[in-house]
């Protein structure tokens, strides 16, 4: 891996089983690089990373705690980080928290990472935007494939100002 | 215990005989003003004389109830009933911003010290028309606005929500609701497809436009979702909304029927235009269980069928009594929405005070039973 100049880094669950429909939508766009949380090439990755050119980092699940890790040893190659339905036990202090864009992507029907966990992951994560997606469970990758390449993509492309919409509402000229 | 909530859709002038959207040639507004302070009048008074909740419904673009924003006019009645809880019954949320609608009920809870009860409801096919929503996509739109509009009240901190039909980046609503963790939420069940959402996700059950058979049918399909969802629903949880007339005697009430005939009737939003109706009923509108549930809207009946149906109660306090007993007994409802069965000025205020001392009293002290 030579450089991640540009592309989006994906910190999977250990048991994340083939290709997410979802990292394959994101792929049209951009390169995606998928990894199982705890290989070595993530161990390997931090202490080069901060020479691998800007990326944007995601980390699913029990992958957000490695994804957290990566984030702090990165600094500003790592532009921005996106968590979906993470699983963090305990809840690292705020302190220790990326001083970075973050998108908290939750399911609303996700019975381990419910929409109430919301509040405490922000407390912890002070710069996350948490965004609800209707009727997905844990693995929201697979469940509302349209719904979270959107927001994920607008989140890629402006960061933060993504709360602001820039998609035109106009019907007709 | 058993409780009485009193709708009143009071209007004078104008009728929708001639079609839904109805034209405005026959307008007049001191005749619509005239309504409002009925309406508010009768509230007020049903407060005074002990109903547990008022009601208001949603209805657009015709002289069925002049109520197209409920939230407006439970605005005034925040200042003028005193007691009694106030019932949206309800919003048409499939149609609107539910961040508006979230916002607009937190206010009115606020207003009012805690006495919002929550109605949602997709709205009479007709409706579809008003704001332009596809009727074949209302259920989705509905069930996804009542679950957003819960989020938005509970959620403590910002958030965002991407939907299927709505798309929020942050939501922050204040005032937030008195009532916690939000307001009872009632919803119509009558269909086979709601009663298993409203089981499923522990929102209430509010049944009009229906008769006994199919509502118990409804309430006993709400049950068997809310059982598998692992929760049981108490009377508290099912709401009847069914017409009342309570005059001295039998005879009386009938001949006020009779004379209420002579009258212009306020006809049916759905019925004034039944090429619409008909083909939303084509785009799947009605769901699975479609020709029962259309024939719900579009049924006729006499005054003796109606009686037997459940739609209507008439009659004497004992004779009403009977009826509600019957009524209750069978649905297991344990709250009734009353709507006047017909507009006689005196007639009704003397029929909503018989039922409020005669019947209610009743109802309350016969729970066990």
């Amino acid at each position: 891996m030579s450089s991640l100049k540009d592309a989006v880094l994906w910190l999977r669950p250990d048991d994340a089983a083939g290709v997410s429909p979802l990292a394959e939508r994101l792929a049209q766009d951009q390169r995606v690089v998928t990894l199982a949380a705890s290989s070595t090439d993530v161990r390997a990755l931090a202490a080069v990373s901060p020479d691998l050119g800007q990326f944007v980092l995601i980390g699913q699940s029990s992958g957000a705690e490695a994804a957290l890790a990566l984030a702090r040893a990165a600094g500003e190659a790592c532009a921005a980080l996106i968590l979906i339905a993470p699983v963090l036990a305990p809840l690292p202090p705020a302190e220790a928290a990326p001083d970075m864009p973050i998108l908290l992507l939750l399911g609303t029907d996700d019975a381990r990472v419910p929409p109430s966990a919301a509040a405490a992951l922000c407390a912890a994560l002070p710069r996350a935007h948490p965004i609800l997606i209707y009727g997905a469970g844990h693995v929201l990758d697979c469940d509302r494939v349209e719904a979270v390449a959107a927001v994920m993509r607008d989140f890629i492309a402006r960061r933060d100002k993504f709360i602001v919409r820039d998609a035109s509402d106009l019907l007709y000229p | 215990m058993f409780q009485a909530s009193f709708c009143s859709p009071v209007f004078y002038g104008g009728s929708v005989a001639s079609g839904w959207p109805t034209p405005a040639d026959g307008y007049l507004a001191e005749e619509a003003a005239r309504s409002m302070s009925t309406s508010l009048a009768q509230f007020k008074l049903a407060d005074e004389l002990g109903y547990d909740w008022v009601a208001l419904t949603e209805h657009h673009f015709g002289p069925f109830s002049l109520t197209p924003n409920p939230t407006v006019f439970a605005g005034a009645m925040t200042q003028v009933v005193k007691r009694a809880k106030i019932a949206l019954l309800g919003s048409l949320v499939p149609m609107l911003n539910p961040v508006r609608v979230a916002e607009e009920v937190a206010m009115l809870d606020t207003m009012s010290n805690g006495r919002i009860v929550a109605g949602m409801l997709r709205g009479t096919p007709n409706e579809n028309v008003t704001y332009n929503t596809n009727p074949s996509e209302s259920r989705s739109r509905f069930e996804e606005a009542l679950l957003l509009i819960r989020e938005a009240w509970t959620q403590p901190i910002p958030f965002g929500w991407q939907g299927r039909f709505f798309e929020f980046r942050a939501i922050s609503i204040w005032p937030r609701p008195v009532q916690q963790p939000h307001p009872p939420i009632f919803m119509s069940g009558s269909s086979p497809e709601s009663a298993a959402f409203a089981g499923r996700n522990r929102v209430s059950l509010g049944l009009a436009v229906t008769t006994l058979p199919l509502a118990t049918e409804a309430v006993s399909r709400y049950r068997a979702a809310a059982s598998e969802a692992g929760w049981t629903p108490t009377p508290e949880h099912v709401l009847y909304r069914l017409g009342f007339h309570v005059a001295d005697s039998d005879e009386q009430a009938h001949a006020d029927f009779e004379a209420s005939h002579a009258r212009r009737q306020r006809g049916s939003p759905v019925l004034a235009n039944q090429a619409l109706e008909a083909t939303i009923a084509g785009t799947g509108y009605y769901g699975a269980d479609h020709a029962r549930q259309g024939d719900r809207v579009r049924g006729h009946f006499e005054l003796a069928d109606r009686l037997e149906l459940g739609q209507i109660m008439l009659g004497s306090p004992a004779t009403v009594l009977a009826q509600a007993q019957r009524i209750r007994r069978q649905l297991g409802a344990g709250i009734f929405d009353l709507i006047p069965a017909f507009e006689l000025g005196d007639r009704t205020l003397h029929s909503m005070a018989m039922f409020a001392s005669k019947v209610l009293p009743q109802l309350r002290d016969s729970d066990h039973v």
